[in-house]
């Protein structure tokens, strides 16, 4: 009795869970589609469907204000509708998400370590209800993750070598450089550049410096190939392409247009498997098969005859388990014993 | 009760490799290696396979050989409170029979757009473009696509033709256990060798056609700097364990219908192997027909969209409509890359169902047809929420989620169970009782240390990417998080539930 008590507390439980997990798929929902119906709102939105996407937008406004932490998006969503399209209660709203916002902004950057994504909801909120406050608020969240300039400096300089470098064989290990200098720089932690920092002036000229040194360590690779005749063209441009674009991957960056990205294929096209490629398949072949066909050659043989002398018999003892197995088909045609102790 | 017998070694050898060799392997396995250092991705599969996969098998055989029940009726026998354990598994096996019994509606339409092709000598409807494929994908389940996981869950529409295939499915399925274990192993006699002999006109097809040979020098050459990434390594395992269906309880209670004295450490070193050479072939045949899509639309192969259901659904089925072939040879090589899946799937679908009627069987003492009967119903109603337009994304998700906290943590747990306890010890001593291959403190060091190690490794690893990458995808972290736990919690408290209950006698 206790036993089945137990049972429905816990599947009570388990359902309470799965509702709850319901709930919040239901909730997003509900969520996606205020987006969906807010963003139809245009300047030629017929005025009878204005004025419901309006209320509409100040009631989601209100909801969202009244929560401990509002949805930035839909805020921004249900902000723009009201006050950048100039709704009837536009500068009322304006005064109290700034209020909000900066208020949330202050909190945060009063912790030790402040979170970051209430800050970004925060500030991008902010940035829309007053505009001139904004730059001076980044300043300060940027400043939040210390000094950045040794790491900057570093990134300077190998943007600085692989420009000159550019194209060079000596370029590859540059550009490979500007990679990791790109992720040490830019890398998820705590104590690494926040997002305000990163898309400060300075930190994102160098970031696009260092993109547009990387592309062009790409594109002098792959000159020869829009250019030259396959003769003239270094045996190790390919290897060398796919270390480059493997490097572009790594720092998000597009190589280029969908003609660059053919001609690149072209390039790295292999028509062959390479030696080590052929061996390594054979030798896989090779334990994968020849171990399968060892195994069942042995297991078609049976085990071994057991030696009544050895010392090992006491160690193949089966266990004695309670079981209540019985056998249903013929002896003969059985998995067991008669099959398997072959002598 | 009378426990029925498998009729020979042969059809258990077989079911257990057929069991083994799921969709995964030709799904999962191939865009994993091309992602992660190609030849030199196989090195930390052979050390996972060597590590893990094989003491894994040979542990779960042996305790269903030596216990002679389901994996929670087996670990109700090692120790009363590690029953929860067995069930944990069996209700993780029984959403993936259910995923997987929709799966199979997937490849059966595909297959039926196939057919209608070849017969009417036309061309692949999906195009020949990545685009075109993926377009079509949307328009058989639309807005599949999405990445928002609220999104998977909402606005379900049922595709009609995927319910019908999905009834026909679960009919097969009866078909195939209602008769018990000579009909399952006689399916396999002829599924698994099908599978491979599909898979080698695929690869021969493949290779004749211009770019393969790029496509498959990709997945051969090794990239050394990989070896040194921990991601690669966690992703052989994460890939091994779970195409190989390890850690679910299959093998146990295929196991548990052999007379105790039946070899199985063999069987586990054929079944291995068998399923690692079978996704080593499809290595070749994935990668080349993506060696041919990438020639036919001008990119390099690493642009090749190859996660799982792209691979299925987008990529290859693109790069078929790209063979220099007539329509017809094109529509019968679909049908062929369809009907492949098909079986591949439905093998490992007979086993995952198996486990989940065995716990069932051991526990109520029912009629094997009328649990059959009953979980055939059940299922095609539950499974009928993955024929919906999100079906396929829900699916993923799932797996996703099911895989590093539902089947991860349970086998880890099943390991340390057997361990703690006297069980490990009885299942070893049995397994050199009667094994061809015996055992020693090799394989006791696998799965007391090595195995929980690594399957524990996967759930912390699986939970960190999730909280990294939420923010990126524009997930609400807590929601994925959250979905992750509770899925994990509501397997568990499910399992333990089943444990507490009334048990009925024989």
């Amino acid at each position: 009795m206790r036993g089945r008590l137990i049972a429905i507390a816990w599947l009570v439980l388990a359902v309470a869970l799965a509702a709850s997990f319901v709930g919040q798929v239901v909730g997003a929902r509900v969520r996606e589609d205020h987006f969906a119906q807010l963003a139809d709102f245009t300047v030629e939105t017929d005025p009878d469907v204005r004025g419901v996407l309006l209320t509409e937008a100040e009631a989601v406004l209100a909801g969202e204000l009244a929560r401990e932490r509002p949805d930035k998006a839909l805020l921004v969503r249900a902000f723009a509708v009201t006050v950048a399209k100039q709704g009837p209660a536009a500068e009322a709203w304006r005064v109290q998400v700034e209020t909000r916002a900066r208020s949330r902004i202050e909190t945060e950057l009063a912790r030790r370590s402040p979170d970051q994504i209430v800050l970004r909801e925060a500030w991008d909120v902010l940035a829309l209800a007053n505009p001139d406050l904004a730059p001076g608020l980044l300043e300060r969240i940027a400043a939040v993750t210390g000094d950045h300039s040794a790491r900057l400096a570093a990134l300077r300089e190998a943007v600085v070598d692989l420009v000159r470098l550019s194209g060079h064989p000596d370029g590859d290990d540059r550009l490979e450089r500007v990679a990791r200098a790109r992720a040490d720089l830019i890398g998820e932690g705590a104590t690494r550049m926040n997002w305000a920092a990163r898309e400060s002036a300075p930190v994102t000229t160098l970031l696009n410096a260092a993109g547009a040194a990387a592309l062009g360590h790409f594109n002098a690779l792959l000159a020869p190939y829009r250019t030259q005749p396959p003769g003239e063209r270094a045996a190790d441009q390919p290897a060398r392409l796919r270390a480059a674009w493997a490097q572009l991957k790594a720092m998000d960056l597009v190589a280029g247009d969908a003609e660059t990205t053919a001609v690149y294929a072209a390039a790295v096209r292999r028509d062959r498997v390479p030696p080590v490629g052929v061996a390594f398949s054979v030798l896989m072949t090779g334990l994968l098969f020849g171990g399968l066909a060892v195994a069942f050659r042995r297991v078609a043989r049976g085990p071994s005859p057991i030696d009544p002398m050895a010392e090992t018999l006491e160690n193949v003892e089966p266990i004695d388990l309670d079981t209540d197995a019985e056998t249903l088909a013929s002896k003969g045609r059985t998995t067991g014993a008669d099959e398997t102790h072959a002598d | 009760m009378i426990r029925e017998r498998w009729p020979d070694n042969t059809r258990f050898i077989m079911a257990a490799i057929g069991a083994a060799v799921g969709g995964g392997c030709f799904t999962a396995f191939p865009p994993a290696a091309l992602a992660h250092g190609g030849a030199a991705f196989l090195i930390p599969c052979m050390v996972a396979i060597a590590t893990v996969a094989g003491p894994l098998l040979a542990l779960e055989l042996g305790v269903g050989l030596c216990f002679q029940g389901a994996a929670p009726e087996s670990l109700r026998k090692v120790h009363r409170r590690a029953e929860w354990l067995g069930w944990w598994s069996t209700v993780v096996c029984a959403v993936l029979a259910l995923a997987g019994a929709a799966a199979m509606a997937w490849f059966a339409l595909y297959a039926w757009d196939a057919a209608l092709a070849l017969f009417g000598n036309r061309p692949l409807p999906w195009g020949t473009s990545v685009e075109s494929a993926r377009a079509h994908f949307q328009h058989t389940f639309p807005d599949a696509d999405q990445q928002r996981a609220a999104d998977a869950l909402a606005g379900l529409h049922p595709s009609g033709s995927a319910l019908l295939l999905l009834a026909l499915v679960w009919l097969l399925l009866h078909a195939g256990l209602v008769n018990g274990f000579a009909r399952i192993g006689n399916w396999t006699m002829i599924t698994f060798p099908l599978a491979v002999v599909l898979l080698v006109v695929l690869g021969v097809a493949n290779l004749s056609q211009d770019g393969a040979v790029d496509g498959v020098a990709t997945y051969l050459s090794p990239q050394w700097g990989e070896l040194l990434r921990l991601d690669t390594w966690l992703a052989a395992y994460g890939v091994v364990i779970p195409s190989l269906s390890l850690g679910l309880g299959v093998f146990t209670a295929y196991a548990s219908y052999l007379n105790r004295n039946a070899d199985v450490t063999g069987v586990a070193i054929i079944t291995v192997l068998a399923g690692s050479g079978y996704a080593f072939l499809a290595g070749f045949v994935v990668s080349s027909a993506a060696g041919v899509l990438a020639a036919a639309s001008r990119l390099p192969v690493s642009e090749v969209p190859l996660d799982a259901l792209a691979t299925a659904f987008v990529s290859y089925p693109a790069a078929l409509a790209n063979f220099a072939f007539p329509h017809w040879v094109q529509a019968l090589l679909a049908l062929v890359l369809f009907t492949t899946l098909f079986a591949l799937t439905l093998d490992t679908v007979l086993g995952l169902l198996v486990a989940v009627l065995s716990a069932l069987a051991d526990r109520l003492h029912r009629e094997w047809s009328d649990l059959v009967a009953w979980t055939c119903v059940l299922g095609f109603l539950a499974s009928a929420l993955f024929c919906t337009n999100t079906g396929p994304r829900l699916a993923e998700t799932l797996g996703d989620l099911l895989t590093p906290f539902g089947l991860a943590l349970a086998a880890a747990g099943q390991c340390l169970a057997l361990v703690w306890t006297t069980g490990a010890d009885g299942v070893h001593r049995h397994l050199n009782a009667y094994s061809v291959v015996p055992v020693g403190r090799t394989w006791r060091f696998m799965i007391a240390a090595a195995t929980p190690l690594a399957l524990l490794a996967l759930a912390v690893q699986r939970a960190v990417q999730m909280t990294d990458s939420a923010p990126a995808a524009d997930q609400p972290g807590w929601l994925l998080t959250g979905a992750a736990l509770t899925t994990c919690v509501l397997a568990v408290l499910a399992a333990w539930s089943l444990t507490v209950g009334p048990r009925r006698l024989p």
